[in-house]
């Protein structure tokens, strides 16, 4: 097979991927080269107008279907490229640590390589991938075959997630805050931390927090880890009246007060919310025979953890609860009069007037631990897009897994 | 439960599986099914277990590294059978059944402490689907790694067969098809759970780099029917990669405060 002479057409590997990675060590380059962000995602509606521009493009080069230019984009020589690319840019991101504002000096970090994404390399790479995915797809739109359903659903389907997702990003907003139980909220933190006045408002009603009941552990004292239990799978949950083994120890939960304060050397039920944890335990030393008693607490307000000594190295704690579950039942406002009650949840947000509300986290308050709730507030206009595409490359997939590789076995 | 009732258990497993693979061996007629039958029947001990498993912790036991074993060796060993049904090739049942007791060889060697709690993020719908898509994935996903090394083994002795690859394609394209469901599932959940549905967390960035190699391979397979020591290398590879993205992410140093990685 004669070679043919590099540029010459039609462009295969060689072409491709000088093409490709000309684009990545370009934007290398720009990233050593810029302080600021070179290139930024317009907002809307410039980001629209640049994707239609790039659909309209495409569609009308398939008039020009003969055009060895247009056939290269559509080419599997260039996707091959830009998959491979593309590729070694991402595994460069598993491999170096990311971080925002990395203010070191090292090349790597001059390189963009420390926040890859958003940098000048992922941004003309990413547009590369658009183009060559537009041109590849609507490649076989046109004459309609209904064989080509898989291909179809599989290839439009990731263009527009990664056309959404991507220009979507100038248009998303996050917002984050806190409201105290009984209190109204209306200013919020953005991701930097700058005050924000939201066009709806949180009134925190009430803030629920379930906690698991908190384990019985063994750590050293010397390396402060926690030691494996030996012979029993399972972590053991405090509960009163609980008969365990701990490795060369029985123990023994005599009493159980998860809601309690230190009185003396003593631990009583509390009356307010600053309280602990706090259980009477019995323990027996199975190869000593040693026999002590004694109350263990975990982490309060105001409280230390406080562990038994079972034996010069060895200390049973009790390991700080962790949260079952935790909801808030929320009265919202909006600038337009409206008011809608909700609850809000881990993996239940409420949606109100295009902002998606979500229970982020809890804060300890002056008097107890479940006293201020922090919501996240997230606003993406282009979200439908990129679901319609998942819901595309779902399709597709279930395509791919039915009717796999059509070629038989001879 | 005692942590030795999982060794009686998985002894009588690895009793069932090997007797079985024997008899499928021997080559008289029937001993083939009665074989691939008693192998069914050590799988059923092993799901037995791990619903038993399920009851025991009130949890679905799908959330640290040895629990996700457990079921990568259950499915290894039905896919294996279900393959062997479908290609007819004697080394599947050889090679499934091999990585299945390796897996549970290795869960005896490294036993997770099971706790009890679910975090509020991991009680969702989208939990049970977006894992077991993806443990399907990677237990087809490793048959079409071993696909590969037979391939290259039969190369190396010149006696390689396109065969082999063409069922390669086929297994890669049910993989991939479940590694895009788990990679989509995660993403939906993602939003339900934390407002993104994407924020190249290690995890994700290694999830989309294994699905990136799949891809790769798919499209070199499409445009070079014929050739056969570059994809079987591809196809090596890329488990290669699977498995970081799998067990490494939990020691690579850019990963440290991942969400994604397994509780202890």
């Amino acid at each position: 097979m004669e070679n043919k002479k590099l540029w010459h057409f039609p462009w295969q590997y060689r072409e491709s991927f000088i093409i490709a990675f000309t684009l990545l060590i370009s934007g290398l380059v720009i990233e050593y080269f810029t302080k600021e962000a070179m290139f930024r995602i317009p907002v809307f509606p410039y980001n629209l107008i640049l994707l239609l521009s790039i659909i309209l493009i495409a569609v009308l080069g398939q008039k020009f279907i003969r055009n060895p230019f247009v056939q290269w984009l559509g080419s599997i020589y260039a996707s091959i490229s830009i998959i491979s690319v593309f590729t070694i840019l991402i595994l460069t991101m598993g491999l170096v640590k990311q971080a925002e504002n990395i203010e070191d000096q090292s090349l790597i970090s001059q390189l963009g390589l420390t926040h890859i994404v958003g940098s000048a390399p992922y941004i003309l790479l990413s547009v590369l991938l658009i183009i060559i995915l537009a041109f590849v797809t609507l490649r076989r739109v046109f004459p309609i075959n209904l064989r080509n359903t898989g291909f179809f659903l599989n290839h439009a389907g990731l263009l527009v997630v990664i056309s959404a997702a991507s220009l979507g990003t100038s248009d998303l907003t996050k917002y984050y805050l806190s409201v105290r139980e009984g209190t109204t909220e209306w200013q919020a933190l953005d991701k930097a931390g700058n005050a924000v006045e939201l066009p709806i408002a949180i009134n925190l009603l009430n803030f629920q927090l379930d906690e698991y009941p908190p384990n019985l552990i063994l750590v050293d004292k010397e390396t402060g880890k926690i030691i494996k239990q030996e012979n029993n799978s399972k972590l053991p949950q405090i509960q009163e009246g609980l008969n365990c083994r701990m490795n060369s120890w029985e123990v023994e939960v005599i009493k159980y007060l998860p809601q309690a304060i230190m009185k003396d050397t003593c631990f009583v039920k509390a009356t307010d919310t600053l309280s602990t944890s706090a259980a009477f335990v019995r323990t027996h030393n199975l190869q000593t025979g040693e026999i002590k008693k004694g109350w263990i607490c975990g982490e309060g307000m105001i409280q230390m953890p406080m562990p038994i000594d079972l034996d010069e190295r060895t200390q049973l704690y009790m390991a700080e609860a962790t949260a079952k579950r935790y909801e808030s039942t929320v009265r919202i406002y909006t600038k337009d009069q409206e008011i809608a009650d909700a609850t809000i949840e881990v993996n239940k947000p409420f949606h109100i007037n295009g902002w998606d509300i979500y229970q982020y986290g809890y804060k300890e308050g002056m008097s107890s631990k479940s006293d201020i709730s922090t919501f996240e507030l997230v606003r993406d206009p282009w979200i439908k897009g990129v679901y319609s595409g998942f819901y595309m490359m779902l399709a597709g997939g279930i395509f791919m897994f039915w009717l796999g590789r059509k070629k038989e076995v001879n | 439960m005692k942590a030795h009732s999982f060794l009686i258990i998985a002894i009588i497993i690895f009793t069932f599986w090997i007797l079985g693979t024997v008899l499928f061996l021997i080559k008289k007629r029937n001993f083939k099914n009665l074989g691939l039958a008693v192998i069914g029947l050590g799988s059923m001990v092993l799901l037995s277990y791990i619903i038993h498993l399920w009851n025991f912790l009130d949890r679905p036991p799908i959330k640290t590294l040895g629990e996700t074993r457990l079921w990568y060796s259950l499915f290894l060993s039905i896919i294996g059978i279900i393959t062997y049904l479908r290609w007819r090739m004697f080394w599947i049942i050889l090679y499934s059944i091999g990585m299945s007791i390796l897996f549970l060889i290795i869960d005896l060697l490294k036993p997770s402490t099971f706790d009890q709690n679910l975090m509020p993020a991991l009680q969702s719908p989208w939990f049970i689907p977006h894992v077991i898509v993806y443990i399907v994935a990677y237990a087809v996903l490793a048959f079409a790694a071993l696909t590969a090394a037979k391939g290259l083994w039969d190369d190396y002795r010149n006696k390689y067969q396109e065969s082999t690859l063409v069922m390669a394609d086929n297994i890669v394209y049910i993989g991939f098809a479940f590694l895009t469901f788990g990679l989509l599932f995660g993403a939906m959940w993602a939003k339900e759970a934390w407002g993104s549905y994407w924020t190249w967390d290690p995890k994700e960035t290694w999830a989309f780099i294994t699905w990136m190699c799949y891809l790769f391979y798919i499209h070199l397979r499409y445009q070079h029917p014929k050739s056969k020591s570059f994809p079987l290398w591809v196809l090596a590879l890329s488990f290669l990669i699977l498995l970081i993205c799998w067990f490494g992410v939990n020691y690579l140093p850019s990963a440290a405060n991942s969400v994604h990685v397994y509780s202890n």
